[in-house]
């Protein structure tokens, strides 16, 4: 079977820094992929990389068999890829509920005068929609947060937010950067758990995380970045091993 | 032929000069605060303005011109304290819309106490126009680029060689590092906007007796001024000054050689080319937006 | 739970119906017609800057293109009014299409800079051609009409007018709560948030900024045959701050908000009347203290105060 994503040789440099070098990978469907590193490593940029927001210097990447490399975030989702992001990007600017409303937005009738003239089918989608926000909002934990604005939320709140939004797209390929950070043990704990709940549903779920009890509990298979390059690939009892990730992490000893 | 382009070159130049003052003095307050003063161009007017009222009040045309550049810088510091300070970090849609409000004050405030007719200073030193292979070049207009390019001379001085001025550079590129390091930002800010209202004063004292003033000169040159600052590269010193003297130059050549009647909507296509195009500017620094 | 905010319409309604038989005399029927004209001015000028995040400082520009539209075609060309407001929202909505996309590629002050130079460019056009426009001085404006009926005097005109805003309100309190509307939203609050779930932001951008463009030329037709007459002041720069006043004061990206700003700001010049060259001084002071103090604007300030509690 033809894996879901695959990477080849892909690079990018920014000027003199090379961000990414020489990446390659490959991830199957239904599996729980988590991209680890020191800080710096390039995990953010590998993701803003695969999902439209940076434009590779080198190499491919392949969804489903089709090149999306240079693709925009918007042609991303329309082929049901979906993220959050490492630093916020709510809007504060409207409900809870709004935000994971707009996460259906291209499941939508997008029309600009049935919209203008509240046509019914319109207003009955718009209602059935809300409900199915609300489950969204209860799945990912934030029952208590059904009624409330965006700017009113605590900050593990909207961690999770993104993801219920992320999770409005009905995604295929769900990539999380670093859902945990930020938050206290327990909180960590439920965000585990949803994870897995995300997992056990069918989406294709791919991790950037620092919380190592979280990544070797989750994961499925590991991808292991320094400096932009590839160190180490396998399942997590593999990777655990590895002299060099351990170098890495824990500095070589001479 | 080579007399007319000379005429144009030269008017071009002059009138270049007070927009390169006026691009310096936005360039300031954007560094300093990532705002733009859309009243920058009433400080123009102020600075044409006070002189002619001064002057005819009784004070010596110097002691005139002095306080017309002092008062200007003390209204800037004015603004500054009372209308962007509280609102630090608002949208960008507020605080332009607050510097559009203290420019229609401003400008009100002039209309109302000076009248509205035009006014103008005499000439620093007479009238008796120069001539040069055929075109008349004003000695005022030598004064005009004198003055600028000695005003510039100082600006660089300060900020390369002085404390305070390399205060100012470093809160332009990072206001938190600066902060950390002890650097009183708010000062900056106060000193960005009290230099930036002065060198804007003093570029209209300059032109003042060339062009006339009077108490909606402002919005144009202002406006002309931001062209300017923008075409040099938002944030570039060297930028400004280049730009100003560019879009003057524009200006008048394209006034000149294609249509006087839209001598004033050329820099407005310039600066919808620019940003079309080339919205860095000539000398402006790229930036990304980190997600 | 939420309020119908089509209670607000109702309201609105309400109010519209009664207000001819209140108004004492026709001096405040012409000051009803110009606030209600400046009301769906705003409210398609507050779609794009309240609701979409996005500036512009030459809308008058927009207005300007309709007021002509209808003053040089009719004149010039024997063209029927309705048809000559029909070109002028169709060349305005042209120029907004041809200029959206490198405008909104740019953010902020740039954005701010690109739509003032639009606005001022227009401006000065209407200035100089004077053999087409009538220059500085301005030109009259043919009646409005149909097939023989000619729109005249303040009551027909009120009818028409006070149709349209309820019109405009009732649909733009439908385009908010819609996945257009939504997606707008989204854009002004997170523009990369909205990219990853698959709104195509340039493409909102360009809808807004067109739809608002073309709702200011129909707008501007409709005011220059009520008035008769058309000079270049209606697309200068003051025009236009005149317009973002209204939306900011009243506050951004609420609806109510846009017609409580039209209101006010249109009552302004008249209460300032009497302090001879003091309204540019007032209108300063307003724009700076409303920014500074209230700048949500007042509909949202005092809904926040007293509706929702918190």
């Amino acid at each position: 079977m033809m894996p879901l994503l695959e990477v080849s040789a892909l690079s990018i440099h920014f000027g003199g820094v090379k961000a990414v070098q020489d990446v390659s990978f490959n991830i199957d469907a239904g599996v729980v992929y988590a991209v680890i590193g020191p800080n710096g490593a390039g995990k953010t940029t590998l993701f803003n990389l695969i999902t439209g927001l940076y434009r590779p210097t080198h190499g491919d990447i392949r969804l489903d068999g089709e090149t999306i490399a240079g693709r925009s975030p918007e042609a991303l989702a329309r082929r049901g890829v979906a993220r959050t992001f490492q630093n916020l990007q709510v809007c504060m600017n409207m409900s809870a509920l709004e935000n994971v409303m707009v996460g259906a937005h291209l499941r939508l009738d997008r029309n600009l005068l049935k919209a203008a003239l509240r046509f019914p089918s319109l207003a009955r989608r718009d209602a059935e929609l809300r409900d199915e926000a609300a489950e969204l909002m209860r799945f990912v934990g934030l029952a208590d947060y059904l009624s409330a604005r965006a700017d009113a939320m605590p900050y593990g709140a909207l961690k999770r937010l993104e993801i219920a939004r992320a999770l409005a797209m009905r995604p295929r390929l769900l990539f999380l950067d670093e859902p945990a950070a930020g938050l206290n043990p327990s909180e960590t704990l439920e965000v585990d758990a949803l994870v897995r709940r995300i997992a056990d549903s069918g989406v294709t779920v791919v991790l950037v995380e620092h919380d190592m009890k979280m990544v070797m509990n989750l994961s499925d298979r590991i991808l292991v970045l320094d400096y932009g390059r590839k160190l180490a690939e396998g399942s997590a009892a593999e990777v655990r091993r590895n002299p060099d990730v351990i170098a890495a992490y824990l500095g070589a000893h001479a | 032929m080579l007399a007319q382009f000379l005429q144009f070159l030269f008017s071009g130049i002059t009138v270049g000069a007070t927009y390169a003052l006026a691009a310096l003095g936005f360039t300031l307050i954007y560094n300093a605060s990532n705002v733009i003063n859309f009243a920058q161009g009433e400080f123009i007017m102020l600075g044409g303005m006070l002189a002619v009222f001064f002057a005819q009040s009784g004070l010596p045309l110097p002691a005139a011109m002095m306080l017309a550049i002092l008062v200007p810088a003390g209204i800037g510091v004015l603004i500054e304290k009372l209308a962007i300070e509280p609102v630090k970090g608002a949208e960008t849609v507020s605080l332009i819309i607050i510097t559009i409000g203290a420019s229609l004050v401003i400008r009100g405030l002039a209309a109302v106490g000076f009248g509205k007719g035009t006014f103008s200073l005499p000439a620093f030193s007479g009238e008796t126009p120069i001539d040069v292979l055929g075109a008349t070049l004003m000695p005022q207009s030598l004064w005009v680029l004198g003055v600028t390019a000695a005003a510039v001379g100082a600006l660089w001085y300060f900020f390369n060689y002085s404390l305070a001025g390399k205060a100012m550079l470093a809160t332009a590129c990072n206001r938190m590092a600066a902060q950390l390091v002890g650097i009183d930002t708010n000062g900056v800010l106060f000193l960005s906007f009290a230099l930036s209202a002065g060198m804007g004063a003093l570029g209209g004292i300059l032109i003042a007796p060339l062009t006339l003033t009077a108490y909606d000169v402002g919005v144009m040159l202002g406006l002309k001024g931001f062209v300017a600052a923008v075409l040099g590269g938002l944030g570039n010193g060297l930028g400004a000054v280049v730009g100003g003297l560019l879009v003057g130059l524009i200006e008048a050549l394209g006034a000149g050689y294609i249509s006087s009647a839209y001598k004033d909507a050329i820099p407005f296509v310039l600066i919808l080319l620019i940003l079309f195009f080339m919205p860095r500017g000539l000398f402006g620094a790229r930036l990304t937006e980190r997600v | 739970m939420r309020a119908s905010p089509y209670i607000g319409l109702h309201i609105v309604i309400a109010i519209l119906a009664l207000l001819p038989f209140v108004l004492p005399n026709s001096f405040y029927m012409d000051l009803a017609i110009r606030m209600a004209i400046n009301a769906v001015i705003v409210l398609g000028l507050n779609l794009l800057i309240g609701f979409a995040g996005q500036i512009s400082l030459g809308h008058a520009g927009f207005l300007g293109i309709g007021a002509y539209a209808s003053a040089v075609l009719p004149t010039h060309f024997n063209l029927h009014p309705l048809l000559a407001m029909g070109v002028g929202a169709t060349l305005a909505g042209l120029l907004a299409a041809l200029v959206a996309r490198p405008i909104f590629r740019l953010k902020g002050n740039y954005l701010a800079m690109a739509t003032l130079g639009l606005g001022i460019i227009l401006n000065i056009a209407l200035r100089n051609e004077a053999a087409w426009t009538g220059g500085p001085d301005g030109m009259p404006v043919p009646a409005l009409g149909l097939a023989g009926f000619e729109l005249s005097g303040d009551r027909q005109w009120y009818w028409v007018v006070a149709a349209l805003l309820a019109i405009s309100v009732w649909a733009s309190l439908n385009l908010i709560d819609s996945p257009f509307g939504r997606a707008l939203r989204a854009l002004h609050g997170s523009e990369v948030a909205a990219r990853v779930v698959g709104v195509d932001v340039a493409r909102y951008k360009l809808a807004i900024f067109v739809m608002s463009a073309v709702f200011a030329s129909l707008m501007g037709s409709v005011t220059a045959h009520y008035i008769g007459f058309v000079t270049p002041g209606v697309a200068d720069f003051f025009h236009s701050i005149e317009l973002v006043t209204m939306v900011v004061i009243g506050g951004m990206a609420s609806v109510y908000g846009s017609l409580i700003g039209a209101v006010l700001l249109t009552a302004l010049p008249q209460a300032l009347a009497t302090l001879e060259g003091w309204e540019t001084v007032v209108f300063g002071a307003i724009l700076m203290l409303s920014m500074i103090f209230l700048p949500r604007g007042l509909v949202p300030t005092l809904a926040a105060r007293f509706g929702r509690g918190a």
